[in-house]
């Protein structure tokens, strides 16, 4: 079931267009990662999902409800973490609790306490939030998304701030919450590597447009180490290649260069395969699949940001 | 405990974050300190008459009979007395401009509050603040004005008039209120809306102070008490109203607080929150 679809969305302030017909489906028990580089319009689209930016175009649905009340009634099952935290600095963490969830309707101070333990913060601590780590602003505005157990989770950014444990801690809570009681997830992050570790789906946005949307099987694909060869005469190392590897083992690449996936042919192999067909070679290594070049490669490749 | 009506719940949140604001307390504590200055100083100068020695300078403009009953107005005027109005505005200003500028209502928003019933929160449980403070206020300067009197008996008639003050003085700080909810939501910021609405108020005072001016020299002033922020002078008076004073008095508050809420409730209902 499509817990989220916003279709053909479109936003724009002044003659800046931020979303242009953006297509997005968030499935039920899925943790969609929403990537892209800064100024791309994720916020934007998240906020246009949470109600709180109204798009010039398009359709939201959330739970198959369309319209502004239906709407605005499936948005009290989902939680949310937009930008900085939203806390009350002059209160305590259980008391930014109960402000939050006397106005969600939702209060019951011993599950705002089992809440904030779950968290990692004490619900008899009296400090005040203005006196808070970063990180346990950002745990508590995790809490506060999770008042009321949601079944639908937007998250941008949401470990801003916090260290390697935090980082840690928070990929561990939002897994359990999938696994273990069905929260679909949408989260957007600027830490590719954090977010291939927690994701199912993936759409990739750019210049305000959704340029791809893919699962993480597609992206585990996308990411194999290969090797990658410069060479001199492209038209005959590609015929070594196809007598060597299988078609769809390979990648043609820019500036003569290929990449080779098969890795059960190491380096020294694929040297010799070439110098017996008098194929120079320019340059030849291996490179490590990761997530942050695969990521940058689909959006475009790097030095594309608008100024 | 699950209450899932909107209204009430943004509400019972708004009691509960107004409850803990500090500067609650504080605009409690100094509007009782005005109050005392202001019978502390009408006080000193009934020690005077007592002693005969009614400053002369002072008999020029005001006689002692009209001097001791100063007692009666500082009661029927307790909302100028201690500064009622700038108190709300100050606690509207940094309530509702805190809770744009920490998140707190957009994440209401996005967690499905209707923007109606959040504005309408807001303004409930600032009206709720400006009718205690008033209570309080006037109780605490009923408590001073019997300490010393005010050279009558307090009749029946007193009392009538002071409850008129009361709920007239409640309706024009309830519309001040109104304006000052306005701006807070349009400049969504403490500092911005504070900066409004003070400036506003000068602007608005350096006006009729200029009207009043001319209304010496011979124009008709008197149509000062219809400019926004101005029926609160004479709210608390205890004369018998003419049928523009009443219809300043009466009707300009409620149009200033329906238009000033038409206006923030639309401008919130449109515009993005960021």
């Amino acid at each position: 079931m499509n817990i989220i679809e916003a279709s053909k969305i479109t936003k724009s302030y002044g003659n800046r267009k931020i979303l242009d017909g953006v297509d997005i489906t968030v499935r039920e028990g899925e943790i969609y990662g929403l990537v892209g580089r800064n100024g791309a319009g994720k916020t934007t689209l998240i906020r246009s999902i949470l109600g709180l930016v109204e798009p010039d175009s398009g359709e939201i649905k959330i739970n198959g409800a369309l319209g502004k009340n239906a709407l605005e009634f499936e948005r009290k099952k989902i939680g949310s973490l937009i930008d900085s935290p939203a806390l009350i600095m002059h209160l305590s963490a259980l008391d930014n609790l109960k402000a939050f969830a006397l106005a969600f309707g939702r209060y019951d101070e011993s599950k705002l306490r089992e809440l904030l333990h779950s968290v990692g913060l004490n619900a008899d601590d009296t400090l005040k939030v203005k006196n808070f780590s970063l990180g346990m602003k950002q745990r508590l505005a995790i809490a506060i998304a999770l008042i009321g157990e949601p079944n639908i989770l937007i998250l941008d950014e949401p470990v801003n701030g916090l260290d390697p444990t935090g980082i840690f801690e928070v990929r561990e809570l939002l897994q359990q919450l999938n696994h273990n009681m069905g929260v679909t997830i949408l989260i957007s992050s600027h830490l590719l590597t954090e977010l291939g570790k927690l994701a199912t789906s993936y759409g990739i946005i750019e210049k305000g447009k959704l340029v791809k949307e893919l699962r993480s099987s597609d992206l585990d694909e996308l990411c194999r180490p290969y090797i990658k060869v410069v060479v001199g005469d492209l038209k005959v190392a590609l015929n070594v290649v196809v007598e060597n590897y299988h078609a769809h083992d390979f990648e043609i690449m820019p500036y003569n260069t290929l990449a080779l996936y098969d890795l059960s042919k190491q380096i020294p192999e694929v040297v010799d395969m070439f110098n017996k067909a008098n194929v120079p070679i320019v340059s030849i290594y291996q490179c490590e699949g990761d997530l942050e070049s695969t990521f940058i490669t689909l959006m475009g490749g790097l030095g594309n940001e608008e100024h | 405990m699950r209450n899932t009506d909107g209204m009430l719940c943004t509400l019972k949140s708004d009691l509960f974050k107004l409850k803990k604001h500090k500067s609650i307390w504080i605009g409690l504590i100094l509007m009782f300190v005005l109050i005392l200055f202001a019978y502390g100083a009408y006080w000193l100068g009934l020690s005077f008459l007592t002693k005969a020695e009614f400053p002369s300078d002072l008999d020029q403009f005001i006689t002692q009979q009209e001097f001791i009953k100063l007692g009666l107005s500082n009661l029927t005027n307790f909302s100028e007395v201690c500064g009622l109005t700038l108190f709300v505005a100050i606690i509207a200003c940094l309530f509702i401009g805190k809770d744009f500028s920490n998140g707190a209502i957009r994440l209401c928003v996005s967690r499905g509050a209707n923007r109606v019933h959040l504005y309408f929160s807001k303004w409930i449980s600032l009206a709720m603040l400006t009718i205690a403070y008033s209570v309080i206020a006037i109780i605490v300067c009923g408590i001073f004005t019997a300490i010393k009197g005010y050279g009558e008996t307090f009749t029946a008639h007193h009392f009538g008039l002071l409850i008129r003050c009361f709920v007239l003085q409640t309706l024009c700080n309830l519309s001040t209120m109104s304006i000052v909810v306005m701006l807070a939501f349009l400049c969504r910021s403490s500092g911005s809306s504070l900066g409004a609405t003070i400036g506003g108020a000068i602007v608005i005072s350096l006006i009729a102070g200029l009207i009043t001016g001319l209304g010496s020299l011979g124009s008709d002033s008197s149509w000062i008490y219809f400019m926004p922020l101005q029926q609160n002078s004479v709210a608390g008076l205890t004369v018998n109203y003419n049928a523009a004073q009443l219809c300043a008095v009466i009707i300009m508050p409620i149009v200033y607080g329906a238009i000033a809420t038409a206006i923030g409730l639309i401008s919130f209902l449109k515009r993005d929150i960021k």
